[in-house]
């Protein structure tokens, strides 16, 4: 009998530590309500207004047991994330575990901005969030807090959950586009020349490169294509040549990698003190490379 | 069946305005009895209204809202000024009433606002008002359940069943703590009043300070309980259970009455050694207040005479709860009687009672008191509530004299005033003589059957000894009644116990719940600190009520795990347990098993733990036997 007493103990003061309450503005109306019995019932010692009045407080009291176990056996699983980008609104997920036999009820998953409701837990949940990120770099979760009034509204139970590890947050995305940076090499190495011949029209293709005779004959769109293009697919840029401040080249550089990712593209990157390969690292890997720069 | 399979239907999950409906339903049945009848109707009609309308137009509102204003004022015609209305119950009343109308106005709107939210609860603060009845006690519990079970069963949206046993937990864990609250919390007022509404409450007839004579003169013999008496001890001899009412001095034929003149109070007299019991005295619209005989001190706002009749200042029109303290004796200490008393306790008539008189010649007068009561029972009366032949212009005569069938009061007019024949100033004293069968524990009921007269008669210098002259009844004949329940009490000793048992509960809860004061608290506490064994049982009381809480609490959660698989490895975990490996509860199968395998190196529990997924949760039903022999195997 001991242990099981210890036990429910242990378990007693888990809830009660793990598990914190706010009051809520219906508080109030709970005073208001316990007050004015309390004078109808003290006016004439009316028992059965006390025992009234005592019901309402009890009932509002071990309300608060059955809030927290509602939210107690509920954790947060960290899910692998998709790329985060600063000043990018970012999509968190979690799994929402009940590890209790019954279901939770009324539960709200919030960070500062953004917040799921779910009426009812039974088994996991996904809980997506949104969130964003001011800087690049490694930055911690946002901070989470499992939400619930439920049973009784005057009371509002947090449990708040604390991420151990941290994000890896890429630069911005922002700049010149590929193709006008392309533009741009061009001019500088000579003239448009080279002429290959047409091909289909891709939404990365500028405009000035519209096949527009083939389109005038009614055919589908098309597109010329130059020799000069074949060079994209060993793009080279310079870190300190891109931009004028290093935030801005790494945004510069985020942007480009993500388009020639999107082209399938090769490129080369050169920092100050290395040179990252396409052929060689994964986007991936640059781009964490460049996030924590 | 199907009752039982929509009450854990999820998808049966009322509505709020459902759900507010039932909560407004639930608290406005006490007040459909309060509030006049055209208030019924007008709720009845806006009722049948929303039943049959799908949608509600302004006209609608108007003609509602126009029909409210007509009922409200048909309901408060006779009080509409403002001289009734600060009257309470008048007040209340308008305010209840305004709060139907009120809530029916924006019920028909279909849209809930705060306001319509929260006039359940109105509605029940409201109904204390005008009730102060276990009825009630029962009515408010149920109705706060059954205001959380509507709020939880909202906010889940979830089976009935599911809400019930969240609200039936939530319920259960505070019952604790209602009681604690409920002993301890300080009590400022002094006693229990009412607000001055009596609408539970029914005015019983009772004593109306005279005797009648005739052969009906008597109460309907009726079960009705007039008054109930609590001993802080054990009942006191059955034989002792005279409760006092009028003393009548005078003899007016066809009814005794008191003295016309007021007599003086009775001079203090200390309660060293007396009786001390609590009466419940239901209202009889007179003034008189029983004790039993004799009582030594009066209650508040009353006052007693020297002839121990207490009278209360006012007609007893609400039930009155008062201490009593009483020294039982069938003799009543007055050395010196007044003039007045002597004048009226000797007085008779010779004439018209002229066979009493001659038979009263043939009394010896030395044989003094003992000799009349000899006197007396040579009369050879006869004892029943149905006398016939009793002539009100000559009562004692034609009773004695004609079929000497007769009962108390006969009894006791005919002794009287043999005494005062005899030079014994006599007197009759009415009131009610409690039946030992009416007995509980320390619980004493008096019904109006047990309504009673005897006779005081006054020995010289020393004062006045009771007689009971019916004990000189030569026989009694069995009563003849005509109340079927009484009868059937009779016969049914048990339907009689558990009638007495019901009342002894119901007084309990009246007199430690209802009638819970400071005195109360002060008496508990006293208790408490001067008998350790008192605030064990107190203790003991409490843990009991959490454990009983938590186990309710337990089993109403407690899934129970009915597969197969489950009921195979169950023996598997009884003996990990007793080796020490315990099952947490949130610790899935796989996990628990590995863990111990970690610490054992025991293989069979791998191959256990694996067969009992595949067994679970494979389609598969063949893979049941061979998981069942591993099972079998390592229990071996």
């Amino acid at each position: 009998m001991r242990p099981q007493v210890k036990s429910l103990l242990t378990h007693l003061i888990s809830i009660n530590t793990s598990v914190l309450s706010r009051p809520t503005g219906y508080v109030w109306l709970l005073i208001v309500i316990m007050f004015a019995l309390f004078f109808q019932a003290y006016m004439h010692n009316f028992n059965i207004v006390y025992i009234t009045l005592f019901t309402v407080f009890s009932i509002a009291t071990s309300g608060c047991y059955f809030g927290r176990k509602n939210l107690y056996d509920l954790s947060l699983l960290e899910l692998p994330q998709e790329r985060i980008f600063a000043n990018q609104k970012a999509n968190l997920k979690w799994r929402l575990i009940n590890k209790a036999e019954n279901p939770s009820y009324d539960v709200s998953v919030k960070t500062e901005n953004s917040s799921e409701v779910f009426k009812k837990i039974t088994k996991d949940t996904i809980v997506t969030l949104n969130h964003t990120f001011k800087k690049r770099g490694k930055n911690d979760y946002p901070k989470i807090t499992i939400e619930s009034r439920f049973p009784l509204p005057h009371v509002k139970f947090l449990k708040k959950h604390k991420e151990e590890k941290t994000l890896l947050v890429y630069p911005q995305p922002k700049g010149i586009p590929l193709q006008n940076y392309i533009k741009e090499q061009l001019s500088h190495h000579g003239e448009r020349s080279d002429f290959e011949g047409i091909r289909r029209y891709e939404k990365s293709d500028v405009a000035s490169l519209i096949h527009w005779p083939s389109l005038a004959k009614g055919g589908s769109m098309m597109s010329r294509h130059f020799s000069y293009t074949a060079q994209k697919e060993g793009l080279h840029f310079d870190f300190l040549s891109c931009a004028d401040s290093d935030e801005e080249r790494l945004s510069q550089l985020c942007l480009w990698i993500i388009e020639c990712e999107k082209q399938g593209l090769d490129f080369t990157i050169k920092m100050p003190t290395n040179t990252y390969n396409s052929k060689r690292e994964s986007v991936d890997e640059i781009l964490q490379k460049l996030a924590q720069y | 069946m199907k009752f039982y399979k929509n009450l854990h239907n999820t998808d049966l999950t009322p509505s709020k305005q459902q759900l507010l409906d039932a909560a407004l339903i639930l608290s406005i049945l006490p007040h459909i009895f309060i509030v006049k009848p055209i208030m019924v109707l007008y709720i009845i009609a806006s009722v049948v209204f929303l039943i049959f309308s799908k949608e509600t137009k302004g006209r609608h509102l108007f003609i509602f809202g126009l029909f409210g204003g007509i009922a409200l004022a048909f309901s408060f015609y006779e009080t509409f000024t403002f001289v009734g209305l600060r009257k309470l119950s008048v007040f209340v009343s308008f305010v209840i009433s305004l709060l139907f109308v009120a809530v029916v106005l924006q019920r028909l709107t279909k849209k809930i606002n705060f306001y319509l939210l929260f006039s359940p609860a109105l509605f029940l603060a409201l109904s204390y008002f005008f009730y102060n009845t276990i009825m009630m006690l029962f009515y408010a519990i149920t109705v706060i359940f059954c205001f959380l079970l509507l709020l939880l069963w909202h906010r889940m949206q979830s089976s009935f069943m599911a809400a019930f046993k969240m609200a039936l937990s939530i319920f259960v864990f505070s019952i604790p703590s209602i009681v604690l609250l409920f002993l301890i919390f300080p009590r400022i007022s002094f006693e229990t009043k009412d607000f001055g509404f009596s609408a539970s409450e029914s005015i019983r007839t009772g004593h109306d300070g005279t005797m009648h004579i005739g052969s009906d003169a008597l109460l309907v013999p009726s079960k009705r309980v007039v008054m109930e008496i609590s001993f802080e001890k054990e009942i006191p001899n059955p034989q002792q259970l005279y409760l006092r009412g009028s003393v009548l001095y005078i003899d007016k034929t066809d009814r005794w009455a008191p003295l016309q003149e007021k007599l003086p109070d009775l001079s203090y007299k200390p309660k060293n050694n007396a009786l001390a019991y609590k009466v419940t005295l239901y209202p009889h619209n007179k003034k008189w207040i029983y004790f039993l005989d004799h009582p030594l001190q009066a209650p508040q706002k009353a006052n007693i005479n020297n002839d121990y009749v207490v009278t209360s200042e006012k007609p007893v029109i609400k039930v009155m709860r008062y201490d009593g303290y009483s020294k039982l004796s069938n003799f009543i200490e007055e050395k010196t009687i007044s003039e007045t008393k002597e004048k009226y306790a000797l007085k008779y008539n010779p004439i018209r009672d002229d066979e009493l008189y001659e038979y009263m010649q043939t009394y010896d007068r030395t044989t003094g008191l003992m000799g009349l009561l000899k006197h007396f029972k040579n009369l050879n009366l006869s004892y029943s509530l149905k006398p016939s032949g009793i002539d009100l212009k000559d009562p004692i005569d034609s009773f004695i004299f004609g079929d000497k069938v007769g009962y108390c009061v006969h009894f006791a007019s005919t002794f009287a005033t043999m005494a005062r024949m005899a030079g014994f100033p006599s007197r009759i004293v009415t009131g009610f003589k409690a039946e030992a069968t009416n007995t509980y524990e320390n619980y004493l009921v008096v019904k109006e059957e047990d309504a009673h007269a005897w006779v005081e008669v006054y020995l010289e210098s020393k004062g006045w000894q009771r007689i009971e002259t019916t004990s000189y009844a030569i026989k009694t004949q069995v009563q003849q009644n005509n109340q079927l329940q009484i009868k059937e009490e009779i016969q049914n000793p048990l339907l009689h116990k558990i009638n007495l048992t019901y009342m002894y509960v119901r007084y309990t809860i009246q007199s430690w719940v209802l009638d819970y004061t400071r005195s109360k608290q002060m008496q508990l506490l006293k208790t408490l600190l001067e008998d350790i064994g008192a605030v064990l049982k107190l203790v003991a009381v409490f843990v009991v009520l959490i454990v009983f809480a938590y186990l309710l609490r337990q089993l109403s959660h407690q899934k129970k795990e009915t597969h197969i698989t489950y009921k195979t490895i169950k023996p598997v975990l009884k003996k990990l347990k007793k080796q020490g490996f315990i099952k947490e509860e949130h610790e899935t199968m796989e996990e628990f098993l590995n863990k111990v395998y970690l610490k054992t190196d025991d293989e069979t529990l791998l191959k256990i733990k694996n067969l009992y997924n595949q067994a679970r949760y494979s389609d598969k039903k063949n893979l049941i036997d061979p998981f069942t022999n591993v099972v079998k195997l390592w229990l071996q």
